[in-house]
């Protein structure tokens, strides 16, 4: 990092922070702190559901994802414009009906209070541990960068957050989430066209391309069904649809992005522009994780991500180990290049054998390089046994820092911040409106004037932005942390999805019912993630099953209680 | 249907939905036909 960087790094982050808290620095009202008065035009709303999805994980953590297991995530948004198309026609009116704030408050008005309160609970749980998440991955960035501790890392980004979405509530985080995407989205196109300018020149973009398709980085759609495997067309299209149904149709931090428009239109137009565009923006940035493979084939990478991490390492009695894998591992690589430009001589002579036995031996040194890093990853362990060793998410982080020019690197920083910040200002205005709505404002102090409620829905939105501090803090996340946030998701999804599908459809269940059968569908949901193999996707679909089913077979066993909405 | 539900470019919202879901449709035909050409 040199100066340059960080002028451009603090003085993106600065300007949207300064601007989207003078923009909005007037909102007086809880309408206006909640909804954005209702004002907001569709493609605003489109840019904000987008850039409420796509946290700073997105954009570490995919490109790694495409790295390692090729582009088949990209089918885990298949379900994605199904699941707008069912929103809009369903959930949408009813939301502008009821002139709801939260989603939630629909339930109490189908059901019963307890019902309402607990799909917020749920919510609250799931959301505010997304939370950490959201602000755990940038925080990260930061302490590996600066040698930092995490907490001043992640005190200092929550605290940016929290300044303009206390200032301006959900049109603050409109405001900004437009200025956020714009960074995004020329951040990350810029690092894909240098990631293959960066390539040897005789390297064209078709051998790129060719070159990902033999070593099977294409691999965009499995059609084959297999109940564990976690990325397939049926998981994407079945799965994957009740998992978006229940972010986008019942999670406040997307439904509050949506009724902020003015007309019933301008919201199904937003969640139209999601449907279009949605996995067009995934396919790139996986595409980009797949020129940084291709590039890593030509130029050597390290035999571990986290350079940081590696260094601390090396200070400890495991380096000769670690320096003995890596030597070994740089021989590797040796072998593995010149089998590469043999792969390249054969595409551009286009000898079919031998395109196939050049790929056969690069997937062979790539499974040595596998091993060695493995060997690597475990001394590094024995040396720092609290360290996280799973490098994934450093990849394209480490890519851009050590290849990038500088003044991008800069930006491609101030990319990962703008995800951090857009996604968490979502996710904060959400838990603010639902604790503020649904639990403090229904049920402790239900009386007071307007104003009073626009005082607690800046307090909650400090609270929960505390809270989140706390959790990245002191959280160790094992998995890729893409992954992990969709895990979380599924956990809590399916049951809040089955919860409003009951609702909406099957009119004979009243609220009792619902609620034992929500908290039975959760309790087996938890037990399948901790004692199955169940691919995670699939707990959405079982979740909002065992609600849907097994109230109507308590409705059957209990007196007639039904309040008609 | 009252103004502020009807949609803007088409008659019917039931246009707007066959126009996302043809996108997705020609999406997957897209994808895996890269995936095989490719593999």
């Amino acid at each position: 990092m040199k100066t340059i960087d960080w002028v451009v790094l603090l003085l993106t982050i600065l300007f949207i922070v300064v601007y989207g808290t003078l923009k909005t620095r007037k909102t007086s009202t809880v309408e206006g702190f909640l909804k954005g008065d209702n004002t907001l035009k569709w493609w605003m709303m489109g840019i904000s559901i987008m850039a409420t999805q796509a946290s700073a994980i997105t954009f570490l953590s995919t490109p790694g994802q495409a790295i390692e297991d090729g582009m088949r995530f990209l089918q885990f948004y298949f379900g994605l414009p199904l699941a707008m198309v069912i929103i809009s026609i369903t959930m949408v009116p009813i939301y502008y009906r009821l002139k709801v704030y939260t989603a939630y408050e629909y339930l109490e008005t189908r059901f019963d209070l307890k019902t309402r309160s607990l799909a917020a609970l749920f919510f609250l749980v799931l959301r505010g541990l997304s939370a950490g998440i959201t602000l755990f991955a940038p925080a990260l960035i930061l302490s590996t960068i600066l040698e930092l501790p995490i907490m001043l890392t992640t005190v200092f980004i929550g605290t940016l957050v929290i300044v303009y979405v206390v200032s301006g509530g959900t049109k603050a985080v409109s405001i900004t989430q437009r200025q956020q995407m714009a960074v995004i989205m020329s951040g990350m196109f810029l690092a894909g066209v240098l990631a293959f300018y960066l390539l040897p020149e005789r390297v064209t973009f078709s051998d790129t391309v060719t070159i990902a398709g033999e070593l099977g980085k294409l691999n965009l759609v499995n059609l084959e069904f297999n109940i564990e495997d976690r990325y397939n067309i049926w998981s994407g299209l079945i799965a994957g649809t009740f998992l978006f149904l229940s972010y986008f149709g019942t999670d406040q931090s997307q439904v509050g992005r949506y009724l902020g428009g003015s007309s019933v239109a301008e919201s199904r137009l937003s969640l139209m522009f999601n449907g279009l565009l949605k996995i067009p923006m995934q396919f790139v940035i996986l595409f980009i994780g797949v020129l940084v493979y291709v590039f890593y084939l030509f130029i050597q990478p390290p035999v571990f991500h986290n350079q940081v991490l590696k260094e601390r390492a090396m200070k400890t009695p495991q380096a000769d180990s670690i320096r003995y894998y890596e030597e070994k591992f740089n021989t590797v690589y040796g072998k593995k290049r010149a089998a590469v430009d043999k792969l390249v001589d054969a595409i551009h002579s286009e000898d079919d054998a031998a395109i196939n036995s050049s790929s056969d031996a690069i997937k062979v040194f790539q499974e040595e390089e596998k091993a060695l890093r493995e060997a690597v990853r475990s001394s590094i362990a024995k040396a720092i046994p609290d360290a996280k060793t799973q490098d994934r998410d450093y990849i394209f982080l480490n890519f851009v820092l050590s290849n990038l020019p500088h003044g991008i690197i800069g930006l491609l920083l101030a990319v990962m911040f703008s995800a951090a910040m857009s996604s968490m200002a979502g996710e904060l205005n959400a838990l603010a409106s639902t604790t503020s709505i649904d639990i403090y404002k229904r049920s402790f102090k239900p009386d007071a004037s307007n104003s009073h409620y626009l005082m607690a829905s800046r307090i909650f939105t400090v609270v929960w932005a505390l809270l989140a501090m706390v959790f990245a803090m002191l959280a160790n996340f094992a998995e890729n942390l893409i992954q992990f946030v969709n895990i979380v998701g599924s956990l809590f999804y399916g049951t809040i999805l089955g919860i409003f599908l009951t609702a909406f459809y099957i009119r004979r269940v009243g609220g009792t019912a619902v609620f034992w059968s929500a908290i039975i569908a959760e309790a087996f949901v938890l037990y399948c993630y901790q004692f199955t193999d169940i691919a995670f996707l699939l707990y959405n679909i079982i979740g909002c099953g065992i609600v849907m089913s097994l109230s109507i077979i308590i409705q059957l066993m209990l007196p007639k209680e039904r309040k008609a909405v | 249907m009252s103004d502020s539900q009807k949609p803007p470019l088409f008659s019917s919202w039931t246009a707007w939905y066959i126009l996302v879901l043809g996108v997705l449709v020609v999406q997957i035909v897209v994808y895996r036909v890269l995936t095989v050409a490719f593999s």
